[in-house]
């Protein structure tokens, strides 16, 4: 038991999560991995036997140290700001350290870069901290990375081969959300823990079924006059909107008054400011296929100020049965662990399938 | 049934209009003894559009087809959930009687009284058999009785005041009628995933309770044929939070004098007579779905229901419940499927009707025993008249509907395929209690040397069947080309139809 | 038979402990362990059974306690006739391959039924005037009131109301009406039952979503339908025309003047009265409205050779595929019902239709014209001048209840139907029916028995 593990913090990618109205978390992220895990080891043999491997400051080494983890090794200097390149070459150091995992902070780039370099010679394990998390490397939450941790340590699970997605950048430009494929790495797999990658199965009636979640939406909208609906991110929520009359960007937050286009692509602080203290709103999301993140990816505008401003009981949660019968339990990561809990505290969602029809879904 | 292979291109039976002669005929009818009246020319057509054929053309295209098709008088039928027992002969005989076929609806009662002591009769078995307050015949068949039972639901609420209950429950094994009658009747609908064993997941039913709450649809056994293991809890939740639980009764074949329905806590509940009463399917019905419930729903049952007054005259009267919902059907349901659910009754009694279930149970779970290597169960546990099983055997990329279609090649009519939603390539298999064992052992030689067949000789599935008039249909040719009446009929320029 | 306690079985001894062997458990009471003990193997207060030849007895003698209208003069009908049935018709329903199969779902086993059913759909369609069938609903009322579901499926959200003859069968209304108490719908029916079809149109506006009209109507009336269908078209709604399948044998087809969907009950085609059911719902359609259709459909298509074949499709409008959002709850429905109209159509053909519904025509008016003749009854007193088919009114100078008790005791004539049961205060009237099975002779004694009783 015991073992080497290489950790690469933040990069560069927290900016991108700022500038979609967010806090810079992940380095917060890392924290929230590594406590936990400093917790579950303790006093055991293998808090002896835990060596770590990292970069300089942000980049990891921090975050160790204020953990008190003992035995660290820095063996990357990083740039500032850090690049890509400082990924591959933290990576290309962990490897010659001899590590037996990779711990991360990021999203899907960095999970791609990282496995690009590890070419499937080591698991690899994300602190889900970036914005796009489809791929099936990351934990459901940084608490339960530690968790996933402490079990590879233990030798309970073992390294398997997850799919490595990833957002077409160069469709996404053009307003398409296609999430397609990149490759695969070795990451610890115990199937409650950690994310599956996000399926693809496309049927013929999902386009029917929108279309119905859409007519079940329209008498929704028309039963609360002078309600904001907002809309969340994604292609379902996109076409159920397209149905019910409205023109919806891909990945932002709009707003809707009576049918019509309030504002597109609000973040925190516009949703906020939309709402002041009077207006009722109705929050639609849908969670992203496999993971079944409802909150705390892909919209961290969404803050927990937001959901509270909007009320839990006022979010519907859309999603055809194709996607759900991949998505069996639903997730919400906030970075408020009360308010997260308060969004399962039936431990089930009522998610709307179909015209007239929900469904409960569990809440993990 | 066999194969009578003519040239491909011709096809196995012409149709009638292919048949059809001009001034051919089947039948004289009687010579006009009244003067002619009069007829308003302009509301006449010119042609009804009717083939025109010899009587012996007609016999013999009707023997080829039925020679064309499989019934439970032709072989083993598993068809899960639709309980193809035999249907006891005696029944059709005694149905055909001219006292029950030939009167009318709307005769007067006394003139009836036998067919209303049958009425009765039947209403009074079906409440003793279910453990219900009430009885009503009026659902010709099961999804419309789970219509009916959900509007007495709506109307039941209605006038406590509880208009806003909008919600029903519904398992996702639960049959497609289930949520379509849910709508249907105006209802949301809200489908309660199942647990690890197989039931209702009754955290699920917890979380789903709440102040809309019109009620849940249960079906006991589910159809994954097993017995839900906590339905008085879930009958606890539903009512504490001012439900009705409504009894999809589609399986009853598994309980009959083994438990009563509403001693469980249902409080309205459907009858398939046409599964477990023996009453015939017809190719697609006729079928009945009579309605038993308990005190707080009978008042909402359909009517005309008969009641019994010894003292008046006649003793055997056609009433409405006190708040009825009203009328399903035009007239009192199908009382030539009462006549015989009556006679499958009386014929059994009590024990007889225990016995049915029991060996039923038996057969199914031998026959569980006997695949289970092969066709892995999911739900693996004892189960009640029928099990799923995955049709995907080891080792091999055969599905369900490619081993059903070996199966016609033994003989047998395939299992129920891709039912419930919740088991993969799901082959529901449901023996009823009418089969021997010899039967039963035959089948299941059947389905192993199928599954072996998978992996040595994946072909003789792929291309099944073999011992068929036709061999595969495509069924994507016709949804797309929609050609649902007979191009001869049309005529050349194809105008109607 | 086997008795292990509680349970008995029908296998052998053997048999079964091999059987309980097989499944690996101690006996079979285990194979109930799942219901609560306390309420397992209730015993049940039922009849003790009976042998085949005592059941028969007894049934027997209820069915001896009816009195069929099969072999008496019989003038009741109302819904519900009595038209003869070739001996064709039950031949084939006897066949077991048939009658003990179910719902064709695999097509390679079931070809018969399905060949059946298709050329049921083409000959429904030809005598209804419309472009699709199905291949058959529970019975007229139902289809009727799925008729209507249709009908605000398709013109949308905002029509929320039909509007429907008051000279519709009042059960068929009965049954819409409880179809729609989960629906927002209503139905809307003119006081007057003798007005015409086109009374109906100032009934009609932008909150419409169908017309119904029944035709000939419940009071053997026909109704004056030309233009009717476009005025209605013209304002944004369907009209749904409910029929007799006996008198398109002879008179236009709904089509001809504009229906959108037809339904009726197929009794008439070879069905015995069976004290109401089992019926047969006919429901027809234009094809545009093919995917709103409910229940089974049978299409043409090949099988892997080639060879033509036939099986059920456009199954996504059912509620095996589509479950909440199905067109329909409709599984099984009423397939030997329509088998049995299938062969009865064949063997009547062309010619045989059109002959019974003359015969029912020219009948019927003999005998509304010898009842006329009676001193104080009056034959459709309230719609003098328009053309009826096989039914007609007549207005007596005493309850119908009382004549018709007379008519059975004394003549042992079954009387028609008593209009005071649906329509108040119209005790003393009552519907006759006259089909081809009425013989001139029955009908005179019908008008010697009925002069009798007013005199
Ligand atoms: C479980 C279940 N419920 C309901 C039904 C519907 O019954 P019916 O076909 O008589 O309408 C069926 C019929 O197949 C069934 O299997």
């Amino acid at each position: 038991m015991g073992g080497k593990i290489g950790l690469k913090g933040t990069d560069g990618l927290a900016d991108e999560a700022v500038r979609l109205g967010a806090t810079p978390i992940a380095a917060d992220r890392a924290l929230a991995s590594l406590k936990p895990l400093k917790a579950l080891i303790s006093g055991r043999r293998m808090e002896r036997d835990l060596d770590w491997v990292t970069c300089s400051g942000a980049m990891g080494g921090d975050a160790l140290r204020i953990t008190s983890f003992e035995s660290i090794e820095i063996v990357h200097q990083a740039s500032s700001p850090t690049t890509v390149d400082d990924t591959v070459q933290a990576v290309q150091s962990f490897l010659e350290a001899g590590v037996d995992l990779i711990l991360f902070c990021g999203g899907d780039g960095t999970a791609r870069d990282i496995a690009t370099a590890t070419a499937k010679t080591v698991p690899i394990l994300g602190i889900p901290s970036g914005v796009k998390m489809y791929s099936g490397v990351f934990g459901i939450t940084p608490e339960r990375v530690a968790k996933v941790v402490f079990a590879f340590l233990e030798g309970r699970v073992q390294a398997a081969e997850a799919d490595l997605l990833d957002l077409d950048e160069e469709r996404y430009r053009c307003g398409e959300w296609v999430i397609r494929p990149v490759g695969s790495a070795l990451t610890p797999f115990e199937p409650t823990l950690t994310q599956t990658a996000k399926a693809f199965a496309v049927e013929a009636s999902e386009a029917q079924a929108k279309a119905e979640i859409a007519d079940d939406l329209r008498d929704q909208i028309s039963a609360c006059r002078d309600t904001v609906f907002l809309f969340g991110p994604g292609t379902t929520v996109q076409s159920v909107a397209e149905h019910v009359g409205v023109e919806k960007t891909l990945l932002g937050i709009d707003a809707f008054l009576n049918g019509r286009l309030v504002e597109r692509d609000l973040n925190e602080r516009a949703i906020l400011r939309l709402l002041g203290d009077k207006k009722n709103a109705v929050l639609v999301l849908s969670p992203i296929g496999a993971q079944g993140f409802v909150l705390g990816r892909g919209n961290l505008q969404l803050s927990p100020e937001v959901i509270r401003r909007i009320g839990t009981g006022n979010i519907v949660v859309v999603a055809t049965p194709a996607k759900l019968q991949r998505t069996p339990v639903l997730h919400f990561d906030t970075g408020d662990a009360a308010l997260d809990r308060e969004l399962g505290r039936n431990g089930y969602l009522s998610v709307v399938i179909g015209y007239h029809l929900r469904r409960m879904v569990p809440v993990g | 049934m066999t194969n009578t292979s003519p040239k491909h291109t011709e096809p196995l039976e012409r149709t009638l209009y292919e048949q059809s002669v001009a001034g051919r005929r089947a039948i004289t009818l009687p010579k006009a003894d009244v003067p002619d009246a009069p007829l308003p020319d302009a509301q006449l057509r010119a042609d009804n559009g009717l083939p025109e054929l010899s009587e012996s053309q007609i016999v013999r295209h009707y023997l080829r087809l039925s020679q064309m098709n499989f019934g439970v008088d032709s072989g083993f039928y598993p068809l899960g959930s639709c309980t193809m027992k035999h249907n006891p002969k005696i029944n059709e005989q005694l149905a055909r009687l001219p006292g029950f076929a030939s009167i009318h609806p709307l005769q007067d009662a006394a003139t009836v009284q036998g067919a209303l002591e049958i009425m009765h009769g039947l209403q009074e078995a079906l409440k003793e058999i279910g453990g219900f307050a009430a009885a009503s015949l009026q659902p010709v068949a099961g999804a419309q009785g789970e219509l009916t039972a959900l509007l007495m639901i709506r109307a039941c609420h209605a006038d406590r005041g509880q208009a806003h209950r909008d919600r029903i429950l519904v398992p996702d094994t639960a049959h497609g009628t289930n949520p379509a009658s849910a709508r249907m009747a105006g209802f949301l609908a809200v489908e309660i995933p199942s647990d690890a064993r197989g039931n209702v997941d009754i955290d699920a039913v917890r979380a789903a309770c709440d102040d809309r709450l019109a009620g849940i649809m249960l079906t006991n056994p589910n159809t994954l044929g097993l017995f839900e293991e906590r339905i008085g809890d879930i009958v606890e939740l539903v009512h504490a939070a001012g439900g009705f639980v409504y009894g999809d009764g589609a399986n009853m074949n598994a309980l009959t004098a083994v438990v009563r329905p509403g001693e469980l806590g249902i409080d309205v509940m459907h009858f398939n007579l046409h599964k477990t009463f023996a009453t015939p399917h017809g190719g697609g019905g006729p079928g009945s779905g009579p309605l038993g419930a308990g005190a707080r729903l009978a008042e909402y049952l359909p009517g005309p229901v008969v009641e019994h007054d010894p003292a008046a005259d006649p003793r055997y009267r056609f009433a409405r419940p006190e708040r009825s919902i009203g009328r399903m059907t035009a007239f009192h349901g199908n009382f030539g499927m009462l006549v015989r659910a009556f006679a499958y009754i009386r014929a059994l009694g009590a024990a007889g009707l225990r016995t049915n279930a029991a060996d039923a149970v038996l057969n199914a779970n031998y026959l569980r025993g006997r695949l289970k290597s092969e066709y892995p169960v999911p739900f693996d546990r004892l189960c009640m008249h029928e099990f799923v099983s995955e049709g995907r055997p080891e080792g091999s990329s055969a599905r369900a509907i490619d081993i059903s279609k070996r199966l016609m090649d033994f003989g047998f009519h395939p299992p129920t395929n891709y039912f419930p939603l919740i088991v993969r390539e799901a082959l529901m298999i449901e023996p009823t209690e009418t089969e021997t064992k010899e039967t039963l052992d035959a089948f299941a030689e059947a389905m192993l040397q199928i599954a072996a067949e998978a992996r040595d000789a994946p072909e003789k599935l792929r291309e099944a069947p073999h011992a068929t008039p036709v061999s595969r249909l495509d069924e994507v040719k016709a949804a797309r080309e929609r050609i649902v009446t007979d191009r001869a009929a049309r005529g050349s320029d194809g105008e109607i139809g | 038979m086997v008795n292990r306690g509680m349970i008995e079985s029908r296998h052998s001894e053997t048999e079964h402990a091999e059987m309980i062997r097989t499944i690996g458990i101690a006996s079979a009471e285990q194979l109930f362990a799942d219901v609560p003990k306390p309420l397992r193997f209730p015993s049940l207060d039922l009849p003790e059974p009976l042998a085949e030849a005592d059941l028969a007895r007894e049934l027997r003698g209820q069915a001896r306690r009816n009195t069929p209208i099969e072999d008496r003069p019989c003038f009741l009908g109302a819904g519900s006739y009595r038209h003869f049935i070739p001996a064709t018709v039950d031949y084939v329903l006897q066949r077991g391959e048939f009658y003990t199969a179910y719902t064709p779902y695999q097509p390679e086993l079931s070809q018969g039924m399905l060949q059946a059913m298709f050329e049921y759909q083409s000959m429904i369609c030809q005598l209804t005037g419309m472009e699709v069938s199905n291949a058959s609903h529970y019975d007229g009322a139902t289809s009727l009131a799925e008729a209507i579901l249709l009908a605000l499926d398709a013109t949308g959200d905002a029509r929320d109301r039909i509007v429907m003859s008051p000279a519709v069968h009042p059960h068929y209304r009965e049954v819409a009406t409880t179809y729609l108490q989960g629906t927002n719908a209503e139905i809307l029916v003119p006081d007057d039952p003798a007005i015409a079809a086109s009374g109906l149109l100032p009934f009609v506006d932008s909150s419409t979503a169908a017309v119904v009209v029944q035709n000939p109507n419940f009071f053997g009336l026909s109704e004056q339908i030309d233009g009717l269908a476009q005025v209605v078209h013209g304002l944004g709604a369907l009209l749904i025309v409910v029929s007799d399948p006996i008198a398109l044998g002879l008179f236009q087809p709904p089509g001809a003047y504009g229906a959108d969907v037809v339904v009726a009950d197929g009794q008439p085609l070879g069905l015995p009265p069976n004290f109401g059911g089992p019926s047969l719902g006919i429901f027809a359609t234009r094809r545009e409205h093919i995917r709103r259709l409910v229940g089974r459909v049978v299409g043409e298509t090949a099988d892997t050779e080639g060879r033509r074949g036939y099986v059920l499709t456009l199954a996504t409008r059912e509620q095996h595929i589509r479950r909440e959002r199905a067109t329909s709850n409709i599984c099984t429905n009423s397939a030997l019902g329509a088998l049995a109209a299938a062969v009865y159509l064949a063997t009547l053909g062309k010619p045989g239709l059109r002959e019974v519904a003359e015969l029912c025509f020219n009948k019927s008016h003999y005998a509304a014209k010898q009842i006329s003749a009676i001193p104080k009854v009056k034959v459709n007193a309230n719609a003098q001048g328009r053309d009826f088919f096989k039914e007609f009114v007549i207005e007596l100078t005493r309850p119908a209840r009382d004549v018709n008790a007379i008519l059975l005791e004394d003549h042992e004539i079954i009387g028609g139907y008593d209009l005071g049961g649906s329509f108040p205060g119209h005790e003393n009237q009552m519907l006759l029916a006259v089909t081809e099975l009425n013989t001139r002779a029955e009908i005179d004694n019908l008008v010697h028995a009925l002069a009798g009783v007013v005199s």
